[in-house]
């Protein structure tokens, strides 16, 4: 099971996404965009699943930050654009995956299997991986 | 000296003979001039339609700009929804524990209220303008739901394209004005609209509210490229742009429309690189436009009730609300079963969904039906589209009260509530007062 840190300025995401990886047995702090930067400078994670669209501080800023404290941790970014352009600018700095708001919980809870297993951070539950 | 006899008789038949080529003359010019104003008349129609169509077609035309935003937006909402009713299903046993369970049971419930509110404003942009009376309209609340519309635009796009624009309200306390809610709505979101466009870069929009000697004033400021002054100019011609093929020229000659027609004025204040201003001042609704308070609803005790609505699962949510409210509820799914029902039992009230299959058309008509055989039935329309909004049901024959769709359980009990009274009035009217079915 790996520390995830899930980034979102909604609350009832952080909520709704904080009870699925919980009972999947992650360890799991949530935070917006501001308080992500400020926790990525202070903790170790495993794993960090950010929201693009954040105000003051949004998810590029997050994945960067991220990338630069410890360039080996997945980055999965979610968000309810479809837009290509920024899916290709999140990808080229370092994103493990860009998912689309609706996302499925299986095979969000999937990704971050295979990508904390990839990554060799923390412990891959078995059977979790992507088809 | 006396004139001759034939002399005025001559006189007599030449007046005649005059007046009768006169009338002649005015009876062809009176139908010249009736055929005349019949093509004014034609003319004029043809106009309003097409100002109706442009007008139609700005509406889209913003819309069609938040577009992206708004799917944005919804998906947000979507994201809790799903994501906790999923979670709930694969996990039952989360339900055990009730402040978890009842916390992601909550996260549904505020998303599902943001999704309903976001389709609710976009359904009151798109109502047909027409038939919207002026009402007593307090401009903080349209302020407020014009940032939240627009905020697709002025946060996510922005965004998106690499920039920042705030979004300020200003509000004071000011008293309502006389107007319609939805032509303010879109006066003051065509005038955001332009703000956002005129933002470059980063950038500030402030919607502010005051007033003064009987006047409500709304600013939209933005720290935008500014107008020169040929632009300031003419900014309300309809037509005029200077967005080339992004604009419709019509934004702005609308505001200037809606603000004339409720005897309001316009200032601009604007500068080249430092931003644009607009005020619109509107009179303040005086004592003698106060709209009577809404009669809060009296108690309903148990009534039969019908409902035929052919999407099963609103059926049966509304049945099992209305059952827990102690009322004996029969529900139907096809036209077919719901005729048989009324048949075979009273009802106290009907309710059909708008869109149900098989009825002449629609619920509208199956309503009307109802109404017909056994006037002392009251009806409610369930209504998930914009042509049917709560306020319409006196325009439309059968039909006692308009429930709008998505509703929550205290607006059903409303509508209940509603019709129920509308029962009342009925048999008092006829003297069948003794069988009231509300307490």
């Amino acid at each position: 099971m790996a520390k995830v840190l899930l980034v979102d300025d909604e609350p009832n995401i952080l909520i709704v996404m904080g009870a699925i990886f919980g009972c999947a047995g992650h360890e799991v702090t949530t935070a917006d965009g501001q308080q992500a930067v400020e926790l990525l400078n202070k903790q170790q994670f495993d794993l960090v699943i950010s929201d693009m669209r954040m105000a003051p501080v949004d998810g590029m800023e997050v994945l960067k930050t991220a990338k630069k404290i410890k360039p080996g941790m997945p980055v999965i970014m979610v968000t309810a654009f479809d837009m290509s352009e920024a899916k290709v600018n999140a990808l080229k700095i370092g994103a493990y995956a860009y998912v689309k708001k609706p996302f499925d919980n299986t095979e969000l809870l999937n990704m971050v299997a295979e990508a904390v297993g990839k990554s060799g951070t923390g412990i891959p539950s078995e059977g979790n991986t992507r088809s | 000296m006396k004139l001759p006899c034939t002399g005025k008789s001559n006189a007599a038949k030449l007046q005649k003979g005059g007046l009768k080529t006169a009338d002649r003359k005015s009876a062809d010019m009176v139908r010249k001039l009736r055929a005349q104003v019949r093509e004014l008349n034609a003319e004029l129609a043809g106009l309003k339609a097409r100002q109706e169509e442009i007008i139609q077609n700005e509406r889209l035309h913003a819309l069609g700009q938040m577009a992206s935003g708004l799917v944005h937006d919804f998906n947000n909402a979507l994201t809790p929804i799903l994501g906790a009713s999923d979670f709930l299903v694969m996990n039952p046993q989360m339900l055990d524990r009730r402040t978890d369970a009842m916390k992601l049971i909550e996260s549904i419930k505020t998303s599902a209220h943001d999704a309903k509110k976001m389709v609710m404003q976009l359904r009151e942009f798109y109502r047909p303008k027409e038939d919207l009376a002026p009402q007593r309209v307090n401009l903080n609340s349209i302020a407020d739901d014009v940032a939240l519309l627009t905020r697709p635009k002025w946060r996510e796009e922005a965004c998106a394209r690499g920039a920042r624009i705030r979004m300020k309200l200003d509000l004071r306390d000011i008293p309502d004005v006389v107007a319609s809610d939805s032509q303010l709505r879109e006066l003051l979101m065509n005038l955001v609209l332009n703000s956002i466009d005129a933002i470059e870069g980063d950038g500030a929009i402030t919607v502010g509210t005051s007033h003064s000697n009987g006047t409500v004033a709304v600013t939209v400021s933005d720290t935008g490229k500014g107008m020169t002054e040929e632009v300031r100019r003419r900014c309300f011609e309809p037509f005029f742009s200077t967005k080339g093929r992004n604009g419709t020229g019509m934004g702005l000659a609308m505001v200037y429309g809606i603000v004339k027609k409720y005897h309001g004025s316009i200032r601009i204040e604007s500068e080249v690189g430092r931003g644009t201003m607009f005020e619109i001042s509107l009179p303040a609704a005086t004592d003698e436009s106060a709209t009577v308070p809404e009669p809060v609803a009296a108690p309903v005790q148990s009534m039969d009730v019908l409902i035929y609505d052919s999407d099963a699962l609103s059926r049966e949510i509304f049945a099992k609300c209305l059952r827990n409210d102690g009322h004996k509820v029969v529900a139907a799914a096809s036209v077919g079963e719901a005729e048989r029902k009324i048949k075979s039992k009273r009802f106290d009230i009907v309710v059909v969904d708008v869109a149900t299959p098989g009825c002449n058309g629609n619920g509208v008509e199956f309503a009307r039906a109802v109404k017909m055989k056994k006037p002392g039935t009251g009806t409610i329309l369930m209504s998930g589209s914009s042509l049917y909004l709560k306020d319409d049901a006196q325009r439309i024959e059968g039909v006692d009260v308009i429930l709008p769709k998505p509703a929550t359980i205290s607006e059903l009990r409303g509508a209940i509530s509603d019709a129920a009274q509308k029962i009342r009035d009925y048999k008092t009217a006829t003297g069948q007062a003794e069988s009231n079915p509300t307490s």
